[in-house]
């Protein structure tokens, strides 16, 4: 039996944004279910469905703002900064300097190459949220499309700004948190 | 103390849907059944979503079952209700029924 083709984009954002194997059984069971006559429409709502829950989830579990912020005590008074910003301005002011806490700060997630945390987790939340309310909210016109694809490409570029620096900070996380241990060693 | 976990309406729903699909339980059956039942459509990714909560509390159990072509060589995800999770759907229902009794407002059927 020949299979229909699924909608190209929206079958990229689910490749992009749920590629793990705990959503092996979901994108099956989509894929299932459009191959039995389910329509273009009822694809795309699924997919948003999916990846806004799998965001939701992956920011309920590591939320953007923590409620309790990092205390470092260097040498001067206590500084206190988000966790996850924290390490690499530390480690631009002293380098070296011994904070046994310190890795508390660290972008753990972000290591373990996880990633869309923090701010670029943000962004793909309002980029779908923008997406998911322009398929209800009534629209005419150009005008909308212009406006649908400048907010579209902002939110991209954004984000790719995001995951950029992101990277930055973990590499930076990295080799603070090596720079630690290899200090504590000793 | 160990907490006894509560459902919320949907997970409720997810439930009884597993109970009455038996062995052939999975992400599509599940959302069939409710949408047959309710009559109104579901997200499957809410479905997912509540099968996870509900592994994790420890009311179901899920394994992998076969992969065919029209899933994409995907593997479905059989699930079933585990002793503790059919306590707790029989513990809901029970205090559900009490709530039920005796509301003057909800008698014949009318609102």
């Amino acid at each position: 039996m020949r299979q229909r083709p699924t909608p190209f984009i929206a079958t990229w954002i689910l490749r992009v944004f749920c590629r793990g194997p705990e959503h092996e059984s979901v994108t099956g069971d989509l894929l299932e279910q459009y191959q039995n006559g389910k329509g273009r429409f009822w694809y795309w709502r699924q997919v948003l469905g999916i990846v806004m829950l799998a965001l939701y989830r992956k920011v309920e579990r590591r939320p953007l703002i923590r409620r309790q912020w990092t205390r470092i005590t260097l040498d001067g008074p206590p500084v206190a900064l988000p966790p996850h910003y924290a390490l690499p301005k530390i480690e631009h002011k002293k380098e070296g300097v011994r904070a046994p806490h310190l890795h508390r700060g660290i972008n753990t997630a972000s290591i373990a190459g996880e990633g869309l945390e923090g701010l670029p987790g943000l962004l793909v939340m309002i980029f779908f949220v923008f997406t998911f309310a322009s398929l209800f909210v009534p629209h005419n016109g150009q005008w909308f499309l212009v406006l649908f694809l400048l907010v579209e490409a902002g939110a991209a570029f954004l984000f790719i700004l995001a995951g950029r620096r992101d990277r930055k900070n973990s590499d930076q996380s990295m080799k603070a948190l090596h720079g630690i241990n290899q200090s504590q060693d000793r | 103390m160990a907490t006894t976990p509560t459902l919320s309406n949907f997970e409720l729903m997810v439930m009884l849907a597993i109970i009455r699909i038996g062995d052939d339980a999975y992400g599509v059956a599940i959302s069939n059944e409710i949408e047959e039942t309710t009559g109104s459509e579901v997200l499957l990714g809410s479905v997912y979503d509540a099968l996870t909560r509900l592994e994790e509390k420890g009311l179901i159990t899920s394994r992998l079952g076969e992969a065919t072509p029209e899933r994409g060589g995907r593997a479905k995800r059989h699930f079933r209700t585990t002793s503790r999770g059919l306590r707790l759907v029989r513990e809901t229902q029970r205090s559900l029924v009490k709530l039920w009794k005796g509301l003057p407002e909800l008698k014949g059927g009318e609102v």
